[in-house]
Formats: structure tokens, sequence, C-alpha cells
């Protein structure tokens, strides 16, 4: 059985328990694990480690015990609105430079210590909501060019990288931003949704070509 | 919009809020919100009420507040696995087939008094046959499928759409072993959610084809 490990702040978290195994929160970790059990039954065994709050920095010192110990075969990466918010909420950001180098820092250390493990990118998004409107236009630039890094390192590592703020704002079109992220930061369980379809599309892909 | 509500013990409840309509518990409700959500878009209200523990008569106890006063469209029953461990304890917590047949028709006949156009659902109650703890317990086993077969019976008698489910985990288990599916005899991983949920959201969607023709 192949280890997926989904990493992240609070998006990947999503109220998991620390304590048990089985309460597993309802984010989108846990619909792909179920679409995955469905479509591949036994093949993978997919592990969350996200803890909300997180930012670039944050997950660099887990680095070791929540990644590397853990040997995933597959490691999936959604990380980047709290290095914005926090800079608003409590000048405690981190810019997009330092997150950049800090997220290069820990993909070559990542690669470097299980040389044939894949990663997937997920591109950090946002729409606006109580969580963003700090005005929403600043918020907004400042996630895209985290954005921008993140596909900027995946192209540099050679990795999959999924965008995900064209669907969001697509949905929040048709219905309304809050439908999809209930506070422009957050997913609803139709926001999860829509991260695992676009998760799944991706690592099917990975499957035909025999890559996980 | 359709106000679909969950009712049963902790193979549904999975520590859901009765108040944060995000939280509807990391069980099967989860996993058909999550979908109903993203792919018909302010169609149906999900709702769940269940509680972990429950036997058929403590839903039958909470029938007024938990199923009745929600006024539900489409109410999904998966109840009866707390009966049958119940029946087998010692001090014998649950009140044996007799009267789980008896309160389910009941709680069947009852809802359907106070809510004539509500359409229910009945999953089967299931276990993880095959797995050396439930094999150890051979009478677990054969009253676990005793209870299943009495619900089957309740759904024919009242014409209602009934969800097979040990069938597919018995299909399941020779996919991956009964550990991945079920982790203690009988409550589900998230993979035997996904399960769950599968068979579910068949069963809803030829129920809203039926509807719409």
């Amino acid at each position: 059985m192949k280890t997926i490990l989904f990493q992240g702040d609070s998006i990947t978290d999503s109220g998991r328990s620390r304590e048990h195994y089985y309460s597993v929160g309802t984010g989108y970790s846990v619909l792909v694990r179920g679409k995955l059990a469905l479509s591949h039954p036994g093949k993978y065994k997919v592990l969350n480690k996200g803890i909300s709050g997180d930012r670039i920095v944050d997950l660099y010192a887990r680095l070791k015990a929540d990644i590397l110990n853990l040997k995933p075969d597959i490691l999936s990466i959604l990380i980047g609105v709290n290095g914005v918010g926090h800079e608003f909420a409590y000048q405690n950001g981190v810019d997009a430079e330092k997150f950049y180098t800090i997220y290069d820092m820990l993909l070559t250390e990542v690669k470097e210590a299980l040389p044939d493990i894949k990663i997937i990118l997920l591109e950090p998004f946002v729409l606006c909501g109580p969580g963003t409107d700090r005005p929403w236009d600043a918020f907004f630039a400042e996630v895209q060019k985290r954005a921008e890094k993140v596909r900027i390192l995946a192209e540099k590592h050679g990795l999959p990288f999924i965008p995900l703020q064209e669907k969001f704002t697509e949905g929040a079109e048709k219905q309304s931003p809050a439908y999809w992220l209930w506070d422009g930061l957050h997913p609803t369980n139709a926001g999860h949704e829509l991260l695992a379809e676009e998760w799944l599309k991706v690592f099917e892909t990975m499957i035909e070509k025999g890559e996980v | 919009m359709k106000t679909i509500l969950f009712q049963g013990d902790s193979i549904t409840d999975g520590e859901h809020s009765n108040d944060n309509p995000l939280n509807p518990g990391y069980c099967y409700p989860l996993f058909v919100k999550s979908y109903l959500d993203r792919n018909y878009p302010e169609e149906y209200q999900i709702l769940n009420r269940a509680i972990a523990g429950n036997h058929v008569v403590d839903v039958y106890a909470r029938m007024m507040r938990d199923i009745v006063a929600l006024k539900p469209d489409v109410l999904s029953i998966l109840i009866g696995v707390n009966d049958v461990l119940g029946w087998l304890k010692e001090d014998k917590t649950s009140p044996g087939e007799d009267i789980y047949y008896r309160t389910y028709c009941q709680l069947i006949e009852d809802t359907r008094k106070f809510l004539p156009d509500v359409q229910i659902m009945i999953l089967e109650p299931f276990i993880a046959s095959g797995m050396p703890e439930a094999e150890k317990r051979g009478s677990f086993t054969a009253l676990a499928y005793r209870y299943a077969e009495l619900t089957r019976n309740i759904a024919e008698k009242y014409g209602l759409t009934y969800i097979h489910l040990q069938d597919k985990f018995n299909e399941a288990l020779k996919k991956a072993p009964s550990e991945y599916w079920i982790y203690d005899d009988v409550h589900p991983t998230v993979e035997g959610t996904a399960l769950i949920a599968e068979a579910w959201l068949d069963a809803f969607r030829k129920m809203e084809n039926g509807n719409k023709k």
C-alpha cells in the first residue's frame, strides 16, 4: 500500500482529531480517501497532517516529524494564505519572497531525504469574504503573488501543479463566494468536494502514467 | 429545497454538529452532502441527527423532536447494530428482535402519520463478517444477519427504498482486508464510509428519477 500524505493549514486540517485516527474531519483529504477506496481499493493509505494556522515557516518547522519521518510515497501540499492573513491580522505574515525561499528549501530537503517521493503542489486560493476583506483587493493581490510562486516552484522542481483559484472564482459567479468558501478562505462541503475533484483529476493522470 | 435527514447510531453520527451545517459528521452523510452540494447547488439541505449508541427504541423516543419537527422530505435511517450487540451482552441492554421489529414498524407508521409525504430510505445494518473477532462470536454474525433480514422485511412491508449493505461489504472484502473497510467489527473506516455513501447515492438517484417521472 502506498502512503499519501496531505500537508497544509486549516483547509487541509479541517477539524481532524489529533487523538483518534478514525476521527478525520470533513475536508478534501477525507473525500479523496473515500473516492480512492472506491476506484482503487486497498492501494493507498491516506494520512492528513495539516495544522490549522500554519504558514510555510510552520510547515518547514514540522518537516522532520510530520513529513520525512512518515516516509510518504506521495506528498500533497496546500499552503500560503496564512502568510497573507496573519500579516493583515497580527503583522506576523510571511512575505512572498520569503514564502518562495522557505517553500523551495522544504521541497529540496524532502527530495533529498526521499528521492522517490512524488510531490503535488496545490494553488492557494481565496474569494471575497469576511476573512479576506482587509480590504479584498490588497488581500487578493498578495495571495496571487503566492500562487505565482507555487507555480514557479512546481516548474522548477518538475512537480504537478493543481490550479484552483479559477475554479473557485467560476463557482462564486454561479452561486456566491460563501457557497464555496464560507469566509472567503475556508471551503464549505461543496468547496472541499471541488478541491477533491481537481486533486483526483491530476492524481488519476499520474496513476495512468504509472507514477503513483 | 428538499431536506434530507439522516438518523441512526454512531455509524451515521460521526461527531456531527447540530448547529454547524458544515459539519455533517465525518461519516457517510459528509460524502453525500459534499457530493450533492457540489453537483446540485442549493437543491438539498442535509441534516444529521444520529446519536452514537442508539438502538431503534432510542430513535423512536426521539421521533417528535429529531424527525417530525424537522419536516424532512427524505428520511434516511441506519439502525440495528446496537440492538444486536446489546442482545449479546450478559445484562441484555437491548430488548431483542420482536421489540426491534415492532418498534421499527411503529417508527415508520408514526413518522408517516405526521409526515405523510416523507420518502423513507432504510439502510441495512451490517458487520464485518470474516473478521476474526466477529468469527469468534459466531452468534454475532448469525444475529446480525437476522436483524438485517428483519430490517429488509420492514422496508418491504412499507414499500420503502432499501439499501443492501452486507453484500456490498462482503464483496469489498474480496478486494481489500476487512480492517481496510471496518475497523472494529461494526464501525466503517473512511473507506467503508465511502461504500455506504456510494450505495446511498445510487438508491437516492433512482428514487429522485422515479419522482420526476
